[in-house]
Order: structure tokens, then C-alpha cells, then sequence
């Protein structure tokens, strides 16, 4: 049974997703205010923590940034309806995934599986797909799924888990163009709405955090309206991603 | 408002001129005025100089004839005539003609004249002019004596006295009196013009300040306010702008605190709202089969209400947030047949149908989620109501118009329409035309709303006209180039 952090002042709230949430194999740990909260979350007792930005006392940005500081425990994060700029500015912070408030709990667990099925590490390769647990090396970047480790040039890059999963379907389809539809599927679990910014705001921390430039290209390429292409190197050009 | 200026100063010019032209005929009329008055006082020192004279030849005409008789006197007068011009005439009051040498009725009328005001009196007989004054003789005895000045010139070379007659007199002192006006009366018109002109800004200015801060409160501002700088005074002008400044301030206050009241209640709708959704999951875990229709129609007014509530946050943030949106160029083309194809895709479940017609690629600048939150707002509302098996049509086209390009959305529905008064009010928040039927259809009665809003920040417009043959139509016109 996997163990999530909630941290929302709501008490009812939390009563009522522990009820919810024990049946579907979740256990809840509830913490209504933010300082303990990002002290638990810090503990690497949770598989997940859902956290509401709107919070008394440290608001739910900062409880996010302290938890980025020594975790990379993925979070989820509950918005206010309408909000864009909590979503990015919490995206960008290395929030995984957000959820607005008022939710389905559906939803809610849907969302939960998502994240899980991306960080549960791939023991074994998935029927059919064989290539599950290869490494995948592309210019100056190696990724090895199976101990979710991204090394470029020799140094090791800090991902939060979405941005891994992200980085791992542009470097399999590199030189390909990946749709954002495609991605939003495989890494977030779901459909984009209209103006979902989600996938982008990853990216650009992809980008920052790789380099926006490869051999003097362009790393990740945006192809408006569609997705983005993860450029191969001038002399792998024409080539399958190398293998390690 | 220019007008206003305008008509101020021309009234004023008008009064002043019309003022200055009244006091001339007014002067010319009454012989007032300094020209007539200096004449009069000319005139007057004349008479008693020339009364003086006359008398003092009086004087010495009585002496004369008292002393030396009348033979002497009769010498004496002829010799006043020979060297000053003047016949001397001398009556005696109360008695017959004392000098029977001039006796005329008009001589008598005039002696009595003189004698009853005991003034030197005047009268022009055309040929000569006739003076008449009182005098006393050695022994105290009345006399008046009477001159007779003739001769040609004589009135030439003395002012004629004032004449009396209205019409006449202004006939006669036309001409000098207009060559003497005619300067003064050009530079008080040009400087009345400046004056007027000065006045007529110091009184409209104000007002076009106060103009431009109420134009810019309806436009939405609700920061506009006159200030204290130009209109300052204490004059009824500057206390209607302090007064507006107030009024300005406390619709402010209102506004601001529905804003946040509007966005404090729905935000606070937020938490009961969650932990009803969860509430309601926990419930179908347990009783899913038994109560599943009853908990779906629980699910469906939870979902409506978020709607509300989601749209109710939009619109707050369109009324505050409005100056940080972002400006980038949409294809309004792309957008709308973005809109009307999820349309369609929504209308064709209940017998409708969305079609857009698009012309030409139409750009914009602004922000494309506003812009479609706005369109799309209208076009739901258009499935909402037109009838079944009807189309809702979407047409984009350009327009070249005076104050520059535009871009024209029209959306049109088939449905009843709504009443010619209350198409104005179709953009309030909240606004329904129909209660029943719009709760049966499920609107939340701010999609229009948002609309407006969103239009407006982007400097645009929206409105809605009744088909003639039936149905709404809703016109979105959008700069193209943003000011």
C-alpha cells in the first residue's frame, strides 16, 4: 500500500479523502498546515504529496520549494479554478501534475496512478515493448530508465519525474516529432483542456536544465501547433538513437 | 463640446458689441456722451460770455440815455453795431417798447422769455441769432435787453445751440459722431473678441476635463478622476469636479468591494463544493447500484455549480486583472473554426448544428484565451437556444472602416430571440431573459457576461439585434490593429 502526504488546512476535506482514498489502496497521512507539511514531506515516507497552494501561513509555494530543495518526491498540486499563473508558476517550481479545486477524487486518483506508474521503477520489461529498461543515449545525453539516472557529459542532471518521462519519449522518437497530445498521454495520464500549458512548462525546465543548445542547434524544437522534436546530433542524423 | 466654446464666445462678443452699439445710439439720441457734452458746455460758456457782453452793453445803453437822452443812446447803439455786430434792442419791463426801433413779436417773446427765467435766452432765426438778457438799470428798474447778431457766418462761427429734436439730431450728428466713434469702437470690438475668447476657454476648459474623466469612468476606469491641478477655484465648476472626483471614488469603493466580495464568496464556495464531490464519491463506493440516479443528479448540480463558480472567478479576473493580459496575435480565423467544430461536435447530440464561414485570414492582437472564452460563451449560448434541426452560423469578415480596420464576428441563431428591451441588458451578469427556461437549459447567466468583458479588453465590441426572420444575432467587432 502506497503511502500519500496530503497537506491541506481543509480538515474535512482530508477526513473525507482518507475515507475515499483507503478503499483504493492509498494511505493518506494528513497535515493541515504548511511548515510540518514540508516537513513530513521531506521524511521520504510518501510515494506522492498532494498539496494545496492555498494555504495558511507559508502559502503552498513555499512548502513546494522547500520540498524541491531536498526531494524529488513527486507532487501534485491542487489549484484554484481559473488560476493559470498558480498552475505554471507551480509547474515551474517542479510541481509533477495539478489538479483544480474543487475536483472529482476520480480524477484525483486517476492522477495519483499516473504519477505512480511513471516513478515505480521498471523492473521488468513490459511485454511487447522489450526496449523498457535500455538505456538511451542521444548527443550528449544518456538516460538509463532502470535506475532513473539522466547523465550529460559525464554529469548527473536532477529531473523531478515527469520531466524523466518526458525526456525518455523525446529521446526514444528523436528527430521525430512527438505531439503534445502524446505526451500529456504517456507522462500526465490524461487529455490536455484547451490551454493547458502543463507539457510546455515542463519542457522549457527540460531545456533549462539541459541546455537550450546542442552542437549549436537547437536541443528540444518546438513545432507550433503540434509538439516538439528532441534534434539528433549532425552526425547521427539519419540514425536510430543509439543504444547502451 | 468645441461647440460649447464656441457659442460661449460668440455670445459674449455678440453682448459686448451689441452693448458698445447701444451706448452710441443711446449717446447720439440723447446728446450725452462726452462729444455732446463737451459741445453743450461750449455752448453754454458762449450764451453767458455772450449774456455778459450783452448786458454790459445794456448797462452802458440805460447810462447813455439816462444821461444824455435819447439821441445820444440811438448813437450809442449804432456805433455798438458798427464795431461788435450787435444791434441792441432795450425794453423795459412791465411798459410798452421803450426803443421803438425794434419792436418784431418775436423780439417781445423773447424779452419775456429772458425776463421770466432771468437767464440769458437764445433763439436762432435763421439770418441771425437773438439773445436776450435782464439787467438793471441805475435806479434798480428792470430792463431786458435784446441783441440781434446778423450777418453771414454768424453761425458758423458760433456753435449752434443744442437742438432738441430726436430723429432730426441724430441725422445731423451722424456722420461727425460716427468719425469720432469709429476708432475706440474698432479696438474695444477686438479687444471685447480677446476678452470673450479668454473667458469663454476659462469657462468651457473645465468642462472638457470633466469630460474626459467621466468618458474615461464609463469606459471602465474606474481610476479616472478630474483632479485638483487646472480646475481649482472655488467657483461652482471646480466644485462640481471635487463633487465628481467624489462620486468617481466611491463607485470605486463599490465596485472594488463587489469584486472582491464576488471573488471572497466564490473562492470560499470552493471547499464546501470539495468535500461535497468527495462526499459524494464515498457515498457511491457504498450505495453506487441503489442510488445512482439520484447521485448522478447530485454529480451533475455539483458540476454546475463549480461551472458557475469557475466562470464567476473568470469574470472577476477579467474585471481586475485586465491590464496584465497578453498581447500576442491571434488568428481569429483558427479560433473560431476551433470554436464552431467543438460546437458542432457538442450541437450535432441534440439535433444542431455549427457552421463557421470564414472569408479571409483575420489576426489580431490580444489574448487567445480570453477571445475564445468570449466567442465560445456566445456560440454555447446560440446551440443553447436555436431550435432543433436548425444551424448556428459564425461568419468572420473584415471591415475597412473610419477609425480603422476591424474584425466582425456575427453569430446567429435560429431560436425565439429575445425581446427588443432587454437586448441591451443581455451582457449584464446574471441577466436572464427567461427565468424557467434558461435554468431548464442549463446557462449559468454570466457566459455573456464574460464575453463583454473580454471583448472590451481588447478594445472592442459586442452586441445583439433581433433576425428579421426570426433569431439572435450576436456582432463581435475587434480592431485589428491595437491602439
Amino acid at each position: 500500500m502506497s503511502r500519500i502526504l496530503v497537506i491541506d488546512d481543509d480538515v474535512d476535506l482530508c477526513d473525507l479523502l482518507t475515507d475515499y482514498l483507503t478503499p483504493e489502496g492509498l494511505e493518506v497521512e494528513s497535515v493541515h498546515e504548511g511548515e510540518r507539511g514540508a516537513a513530513r514531506a521531506l521524511s521520504g515516507d510518501h510515494a506522492l504529496v498532494v498539496l494545496d497552494v492555498m494555504l495558511p501561513g507559508i502559502s503552498g509555494f513555499d512548502v513546494l520549494r522547500r520540498i524541491r530543495a531536498g526531494s524529488k518526491v513527486p507532487v501534485l498540486m491542487l489549484t484554484a479554478r481559473g488560476d493559470e499563473v498558480d498552475r505554471i508558476v507551480g509547474l515551474e517550481m517542479g510541481a509533477d501534475d495539478y489538479l483544480p479545486k474543487p475536483f472529482n477524487p476520480r480524477e484525483l486518483v486517476a492522477r495519483i496512478r499516473a504519477i505512480q506508474r511513471r516513478v515505480e521503477p521498471r523492473r521488468e520489461p513490459e511485454p511487447g515493448a522489450g526496449k523498457g529498461a535500455e538505456k538511451v543515449v542521444v548527443g550528449d545525453v544518456q538516460l538509463d530508465p532502470g535506475a532513473r539516472v539522466v547523465v550529460q557529459r559525464g554529469q548527473s542532471v536532477e529531473l523531478t519525474s515527469v520531466e524523466f518521462a518526458l525526456l525518455e519519449i523525446l529521446l526514444r522518437g528523436a528527430g521525430q516529432v512527438v505531439t503534445r497530445e502524446d505526451l500529456a498521454k504517456e507522462v500526465l495520464g490524461r487529455r490536455l483542456t484547451p490551454y493547458d500549458r502543463s507539457i510546455d512548462v515542463h519542457i522549457s525546465t527540460l531545456r533549462r536544465k539541459l541546455g537550450h543548445q546542442v552542437g549549436g542547434m537547437e536541443r528540444i524544437k518546438t513545432v507550433r501547433g503540434t509538439g516538439y522534436i528532441y534534434t539528433l546530433p549532425p552526425d547521427a542524423a539519419g540514425q536510430k538513437p543509439g543504444r547502451g | 463640446m468645441r461647440s460649447l466654446f464656441v457659442k460661449v464666445f460668440l455670445w459674449f462678443w455678440l453682448a459686448t458689441t451689441l452693448s458698445g452699439l447701444a451706448l452710441f445710439v443711446i449717446g447720439l439720441a440723447t446728446q450725452t456722451g462726452p462729444p455732446a457734452e463737451h459741445r453743450r458746455r461750449a455752448v453754454e460758456q458762449w450764451r453767458q460770455l455772450a449774456g455778459q457782453t450783452l448786458a454790459l452793453y445794456g448797462e452802458t445803453s440805460i447810462g447813455v440815455m439816462g444821461g444824455r437822452g435819447r439821441t445820444a443812446f440811438d448813437e450809442h447803439t449804432a456805433l455798438l453795431e458798427q464795431t461788435s455786430g450787435i444791434r441792441v434792442v432795450l425794453f423795459r419791463r412791465g411798459q410798452e417798447t421803450f426803443f421803438e426801433r425794434e419792436t418784431s413779436p418775436e423780439a417781445w417773446r423773447l424779452a419775456e422769455r429772458a425776463a421770466g427765467s432771468g437767464e440769458t435766452e437764445v433763439e436762432d432765426a435763421g439770418e441771425a441769432l437773438w439773445l436776450a438778457t435782464q439787467v438793471l438799470g441805475p435806479g434798480r428798474e428792470p430792463y431786458v435787453v435784446v441783441g440781434v447778431l446778423a450777418g453771414p457766418g454768424v453761425n458758423a462761427a458760433v456753435p449752434p445751440p443744442p437742438t432738441s429734436g430726436l430723429w432730426s439730431g441724430f441725422l445731423t450728428e451722424f456722420p461727425r459722431f460716427a468719425r469720432g466713434f469709429s476708432l475706440p469702437a474698432l479696438v474695444s470690438f477686438f479687444v471685447g473678441g480677446l476678452v470673450c475668447l479668454g473667458l469663454a476657454w476659462r469657462l468651457t476648459a473645465p468642462l472638457l476635463r470633466l469630460r474626459a474623466a467621466a468618458q474615461r469612468l464609463a469606459g471602465g476606469d474606474l481610476t479616472a478622476r478630474v483632479g485638483t491641478g487646472p480646475v481649482k477655484g472655488r467657483d461652482e465648476i471646480a466644485a462640481l469636479g471635487r463633487d465628481f472626483d467624489l462620486m468617481a471614488g466611491r463607485i470605486e469603493e463599490l465596485m472594488t468591494a463587489q469584486q472582491h466580495l464576488l471573488r471572497d464568496i466564490s473562492h470560499e464556495l470552493r471547499s464546501p463544493l470539495a468535500r461535497l464531490n468527495v462526499a459524494l464519491e464515498l457515498a457511491r463506493q457504498r450505495f453506487g447500484e441503489e442510488a445512482k440516479s439520484t447521485l448522478d443528479r447530485i454529480g451533475q448540480e455539483a458540476e454546475r455549480l463549480n461551472d458557475l463558480i469557475g466562470q464567476l472567478l473568470t469574470l472577476t479576473q477579467l474585471e481586475t486583472g485586465g491590464d496584465r493580459i497578453a498581447r500576442e496575435l491571434v488568428s481569429l480565423t483558427h479560433l473560431i473554426q476551433a470554436i464552431a467544430s467543438d460546437a458542432n461536435f457538442e450541437a450535432q447530440t441534440r439535433q444542431r448544428t455549427v457552421r463557421a464561414v470564414v472569408d479571409d485570414e483575420v489576426t489580431v492582437q490580444g489574448s487567445e484565451e480570453m477571445l475564445r472564452r468570449g466567442i465560445e460563451n456566445v456560440v454555447r449560448n446560440a446551440v443553447r437556444y436555436t431550435a432543433e434541426n436548425t444551424q448556428v452560423d459564425i461568419s468572420v469578415s473584415r471591415s475597412l472602416g473610419g477609425s480603422g480596420d476591424t474584425a466582425i464576428i456575427r453569430i446567429r441563431d435560429h431560436g425565439p430571440g429575445v425581446p427588443e428591451d432587454t437586448l441591451s441588458k443581455l451582457f449584464l451578469p446574471f441577466y436572464r431573459v427567461a427565468d424557467a427556461r434558461d435554468r431548464q437549459t442549463g446557462g449559468t447567466g454570466i457566459g455573456l457576461a464574460i464575453t463583454e468583458r473580454a471583448v472590451r479588453l481588447h478594445h472592442g465590441t459586442v452586441s445583439a439585434a433581433n433576425a428579421p426572420d426570426g433569431g439572435l444575432i450576436v456582432t463581435i467587432v475587434l480592431p485589428l490593429t491595437s491602439p
